[in-house]
């Protein structure tokens, strides 16, 4: 155990409660911080190398495998984009069903984020088991929650991890009326309970920090974004998705095996939750509104330990959209529109819990892949959650530690990052002038 | 609500990674058999997702890939949720997700009385959609461990 004087290394090998495996390396010389790294060592997975000479029916199934926390995210992008390649545009039915789809992802992964990863830290805990002792009502109704979404995505995408449902333009099968019907007082207790859950996590005591970078989500000019065609931020940038590669620089770095990027000429930004909650607050739900008000949340939150509030307030408005969406279901309509190829380049981006999820698909005109990109949000926080630990911890180094290792986990865990997604655990070193 | 006084079959892993999805398969054969007396999911290990799958139950099996360094192949039978943590922890390809489960479970008061795990020795957990030999050829000897298991013939 090494120990200040400006000497040393500090060094988590794995980080806990992250979804993946990483690492992060702090290095101090002569007490001062000169370099911090999120170490990414999980092997690269070559999605986008293998997608190459598949069909374009094929990037909805194979692109969930990426993750079993945000299959749903990728295979919206991954749909949207083929979509776009292929000229053809779904029906508002169709839409609407992705949405709720999309809305028991949000759910189950938001209450999961909150509950298991986030929330042990505002009372000092190390685990959710932990947690238990101290506030168990509010674990059981964050598992109830979370199973509502599972329920959500078994319903509408056929089972809850990679769900099976979900095919180029649109679906295999459309759940029916009474289906839906069926499961409204499922979804009315999801939103109970997340309005519970949004008055818990508004209790907590948030240090005061506050994000510099520019914050970036989807926008469709009317809804809360999850779906939208144009990508906007608080500093003016309004693009077309299509427009995506011609702003952002995706690059290497030695550290890690996940790709960083930056918006070109502009720098670090930041997708997410408090990005689209800036950027979209009046869009949402009336009962969300009332708790983002009730949660004590301004007109924008660039509190990073307040991102806790802004997914349970986001987890308020999916279950609100949820029920909107089964009251207008009226089950008739095709499940699916036909999506023949054509030769073309598409792009599809999305909102995942996480934040913006890019895809793009070069195709021929028998549909084969001759090119895919995948941009998830984790990486495109990466070199932001890198520059916040940098100024986390030069404020910090007196600390001992132990202590700053926990805090520093703790700054990375507000963004909730898919390591798994960018590429699984987390090690932390901190190097004072060469010493562990 | 579907009657929770059955046993719950749950097959834990990922068909694309090789031996891991020895899990999902056993549960497959299973489920095509159409029994009525016993419950069958396929999970990821996911620890909230093992937690609501089994709270209520009296008894679960959870079929896994067990690497405890036998020879691939080799069917484990571990029997009560005390040996679960410390044995499997370490050694299910889901360590962190079972054994983070059975805690959870514990701290909340609804750990199925009996929790048993049968569990196959891999051979490879690489990207791969088939089972290694070694797997695949006692793939029937696992169903049948498991079905014993939920019929009460193993104490």
């Amino acid at each position: 155990m090494t120990h200040r004087a400006g000497a040393g290394r500090l060094s988590t090998d794995a980080l806990a409660r992250v979804e993946g495996e990483g690492g992060m390396h702090v290095e101090i010389r002569d007490g001062r911080l000169v370099d911090v790294q999120l170490r990414i060592y999980e092997p690269p997975r070559f999605y986008e190398g293998f997608l190459r000479g598949r069909g374009h029916t094929e990037p909805p199934d194979i692109t969930a495998r990426i993750c079993g926390i945000c299959p749903v995210a990728y295979q919206m992008s991954a749909c949207l984009a083929v979509e776009d390649a292929c000229g053809v545009a779904v029906t508002d039915g169709i839409a609407d069903l992705r949405r709720l789809l999309y809305c028991g992802e949000w759910i189950e992964s938001h209450a999961l984020h909150i509950h298991m990863l986030h929330a042990p830290d505002f009372f000092g805990v190390d685990s959710v088991v932990d947690l238990v002792a101290l506030d168990r009502a509010a674990v059981e109704r964050g598992l109830e929650l979370k199973k509502i979404g599972n329920e959500i995505l078994e319903l509408v995408g056929g089972r809850a991890i990679h769900p099976v449902n979900v095919r180029v333009g649109g679906f295999y099968r459309m759940p029916t009326r009474l289906e839906l019907t069926k499961f409204r007082p499922r979804l009315e207790r999801a939103l109970e309970l997340a309005v519970d859950v949004s008055e818990w996590v508004a209790g907590f005591d948030f240090p005061d920090l506050e994000t510099e970078h520019e914050l970036v989500a989807l926008d469709d000019g009317d809804h809360y974004p999850v779906f939208g065609d144009r990508i906007v931020s608080d500093r003016g940038l309004d693009i077309a998705v299509d427009e995506f590669p011609d702003h952002v620089e995706e690059f290497q770095v030695p550290h890690s095996s996940a790709k960083h990027a930056r918006l070109l000429s502009r720098g670090n930004y930041l997708v997410g939750p408090l990005a689209r909650f800036s950027l979209a607050r009046d869009r949402l739900g009336v009962v969300a509104t009332e708790a983002a008000d009730a949660g004590g949340l301004g007109s924008t939150c660039r509190n990073p330990f307040r991102s806790i509030v802004v997914r349970a307030v986001e987890t308020v408005h999916a279950c609100e959209e949820a029920l909107r969406v089964v009251d207008a279901h009226l089950g008739t309509g095709p499940s699916a529109v036909e999506v023949p190829p054509r030769a073309g380049t598409g792009h599809g981006a999305t909102e995942a819990p996480r934040g913006l999820l890019y895809h793009r698909y070069e195709l021929d005109a028998a549909g084969t892949i001759l090119d895919a990109d995948i941009v998830p949000p984790t990486s495109q926080n990466q070199p932001t959650i890198e520059h916040d630990l940098f100024h986390f911890i030069e404020a910090n180094l007196d600390m001992p530690d132990a202590e700053l290792t926990r805090a520093a986990e703790v700054t990375i865990r507000n963004h909730d990052p898919c390591i798994s997604c960018a590429t699984h655990f987390l090690d932390l070193t901190i190097d004072r002038d060469g010493t562990t | 609500m579907k009657p929770l006084t059955k046993p719950l079959i749950v097959g834990l892993g990922n068909r694309w990674r090789g031996d891991d999805g020895v899990g999902p398969r056993v549960v497959e054969v299973i489920a095509a058999l159409g029994r009525d007396d016993v419950d069958v999911v396929e999970l990821d290990g996911e620890t909230s997702r093992l937690v609501s799958a089994w709270a209520g139950r009296q008894h679960v099996v959870l079929v896994d890939a067990v690497r405890a360094g036998a020879p691939p192949g080799t069917i484990h039978h571990l029997i009560g949720p005390d040996r679960i943590p410390t044995v499997v922890g370490e050694a299910s390809t889901h360590g962190g997700g079972v054994a983070a489960a059975v805690a959870l479970s514990r701290a909340l008061g609804n750990l199925p009385v009996r929790l048993v795990i049968v569990g196959v020795e891999p051979a490879a957990v690489d990207h791969d959609d088939q089972l290694s030999s070694a797997v695949a050829c006692v793939l029937d000897d696992v169903v049948e461990r498991v079905l014993e298991e939920v019929s009460g013939a193993c104490v």
